[in-house]
């Protein structure tokens, strides 16, 4: 089933928000906890950014680089969740074409090349740092170079990976007991 | 041209597959572009992409307008915009189905996506419709049709993305689509009173209730509509920019919510860990359609359009309704983001040469795939609507659709006579 923005795993109604915590691994938690905060200081940040400027005169220094620092954050932390909750936006309606069986080997194919298609990813950021180490570029204010988004952001796509490979070999386990549980 | 058929051929391939949209686009973005122009080039532009796109401000717009929007549908709100625009439109003749309408235009003021408003709506719109003894078909294919105003009644996601994608000033893009929100609502709802004349069995009239109770039913809604004016007004006037009215409802929202007593500490969190989910998942797609349409760009496909197009000079009238074609059949295949970035950078150049407005542009290309979400054979809202509503067959709806998609013909044909429709208000922000 495909959507537009946000379903799959938009729940509809509050009371089933309830049982969401169950769907969750605790590291996954932990990434989301990490990216939930980014995301909540941004809120505010923007927000004390503006009642500072227009009621006070006294915008909040640096509140620009901040709020791309909260956003590289909440992104690239919110990437390894997205992934093994495996909500990645597909096409979708094919996935009823298979049958049960040809679904595991569909969905570890599916995996075995996204995670090689961030490997890569990880790789490049990875070169993309060393490239803003040797010519430095710096986030004025809050004086972060660059560099230091680019390491993050490819560690985070490195997890992402091995999060898609991990996927797979569980199709694949499953592929292999005789009744496909 | 051999390596442009061959790169759609395997990104409809991969994605057929199962692989996920942002990856089969950046895949296939990547390879054709090392391809053409080598691959040092090609695997630098994926570092020099990711990092770009993640330092992007206009970017951040998207966690805080879906935050705005997921805070706000489960606040429990919703029914109370539909409950007011049922005391006043309720006891006429199919008036439960303009309540719909009406409803869901003014709560996709407050949520940026099609899809959720429907999913929302849905819950709220449709018991009411069956206790009066509504037409099951009509009363579903209401809410799927009233769902589509989401993406358009800004703040709509989609203006966002296609903002990235064309560098178009977001405010403006965002502020074109009220009138032509507004006008959709009466047209759908004009659309009902006209079928209500020759099916009046469809939708038999509401209570009527008194002006006090019309009244009293606006109570609940002000603190929405404040939201609302304060956001778009704030744009409007040049007080804030869009990441900053984002920011500001995003806040509000959270306010109105905690009044409200919506949630608790951990349903909160889960709430914020959606939205993360959301924007994380849209932002890989934004990569891998950037890195789509640089292979696209270098290959030369706007070019060879422009080209085509002034070969057999064809109007750009003729362009427009191809290009509206394009999305209705893609509409079947694809949801509406990736189907916004995906063909955005084919068509816009060539919307550019032939002197197009691209803010009108945008405005069309959100309504052309809105449409799409309704249209037989795959519809993504009737989709959404018939999962929640096991005992409705598509048919059904699909029948009670086909008044609303004639309603979709005028609007679209009168965006396309009065361009100043959609244009007026942006024109007149300084």
């Amino acid at each position: 089933m495909k959507e537009d923005v946000n379903t799959r795993n938009d729940v509809p109604e509050t009371p089933e928000m309830d049982g969401a915590k169950a769907r969750y691994h605790i590291f996954e938690l932990t990434a989301g906890a990490i990216a939930v905060i980014a995301l909540l200081a941004m809120m505010t940040l923007v927000f004390a950014d503006v009642i500072g400027r227009y009621l006070f005169a006294a915008p909040i220094t640096g509140a620009y680089q901040l709020g791309s620092t909260f956003m590289v954050i909440l992104l690239f932390a919110g990437l390894p969740v997205v992934t093994s909750q495996e909500s990645h936006l597909t096409v979708g309606f094919t996935d009823n074409m298979f049958p049960r069986r040809g679904k595991y080997v569909q969905r570890a194919a599916v995996n075995i090349l996204s995670g090689l298609i961030m490997a890569v990813v990880c790789w490049r950021l990875w070169e993309q740092a060393g490239y803003f180490t040797t010519y430095p570029e710096v986030l004025e204010i809050v004086n972060i170079p660059i560099a230091v988004f680019c390491r993050f952001m490819s560690v985070m796509s490195g997890l992402t990976t091995v999060i898609h490979f991990g996927i797979a070999f569980r199709y694949a386990r499953q592929l292999l007991t005789p009744d496909g549980r | 041209m051999t390596l442009l058929l061959l790169g759609f051929g395997i990104l409809f391939a991969l994605l057929f597959l199962g692989v996920p949209i942002a990856y089969a686009m950046g895949l296939v973005g990547v390879v054709g572009f090392g391809l053409v122009v080598g691959w040092q080039p090609a695997l630098h532009m994926v570092g020099q992409v990711a990092t770009d796109a993640a330092l992007n401000p206009t970017f951040s717009v998207i966690p805080l307008f879906v935050l705005m929007g997921n805070l706000i549908s489960h606040s429990r709100i919703a029914g109370e915009l539909y409950d007011a625009a049922y005391a006043f439109l309720g006891h006429r003749r199919g008036g439960l189905a303009m309540a719909t309408i009406a409803g869901s235009g003014s709560f996709a003021a407050v949520s940026g996506s099609s899809i959720a408003c429907a999913a929302t709506m849905v819950n709220i719109a449709v018991p009411p419709m069956k206790k009066y003894g509504y037409n099951a078909g009509f009363a579903a294919a209401s809410v799927a049709a009233g769902g589509t105003l989401g993406i358009l009644i800004p703040p709509s996601i989609g203006m966002v993305i296609y903002a990235l994608i064309t560098e178009m000033p977001l405010g403006k893009l965002l502020i074109a689509g009220i009138i032509p929100g507004l006008l959709t609502i009466v047209i759908y709802i004009l659309t009902i009173s006209v079928l209500m004349r020759y099916r009046p069995e469809y939708g038999p009239p509401g209570e009527r209730l008194s002006w006090a109770r019309r009244i009293n039913s606006l109570r609940h809604v002000w603190p929405v509509a404040l939201l609302f004016l304060l956001v778009l007004g704030g744009i409007y006037f040049g007080i804030f920019t869009p990441t900053e009215a984002a920011g500001i409802g995003a806040f509000g929202a959270f306010i109105i919510s905690l009044a409200r007593k919506a949630f608790n500490l951990s349903q909160l969190f889960y709430l914020v860990l959606k939205t993360i989910q959301t924007s994380a998942m849209l932002f890989v797609i934004l990569v891998g359609a950037l890195l789509f349409a640089n292979f696209v760009t270098v290959v030369g496909l706007p070019n060879m359009l422009e080209t085509w197009i002034s070969q057999l000079n064809i109007s750009p009238t003729l362009v427009l309704l191809q290009i509206l074609l394009i999305y209705l059949v893609m509409g079947c295949i694809m949801e509406s983001t990736g189907l916004v970035l995906l063909t955005v950078p084919i068509f816009f150049p060539v919307i550019v040469s032939l002197g197009i407005d691209p803010i009108w542009f945008g405005i069309f290309v959100l309504v052309a795939v809105e449409v799409g979400l309704i249209t037989p054979p795959i519809g993504m809202n009737v989709f959404v609507v018939k999962s929640m509503l096991p005992d409705v067959s598509v048919t059904s709806i699909y029948k009670g659709i086909i008044p609303f998609l004639s309603g979709d013909v005028l609007r679209i044909s009168l965006f396309m006579l009065f361009p100043q429709i959609v244009l007026f208000l942006p024109e007149l922000m300084k």
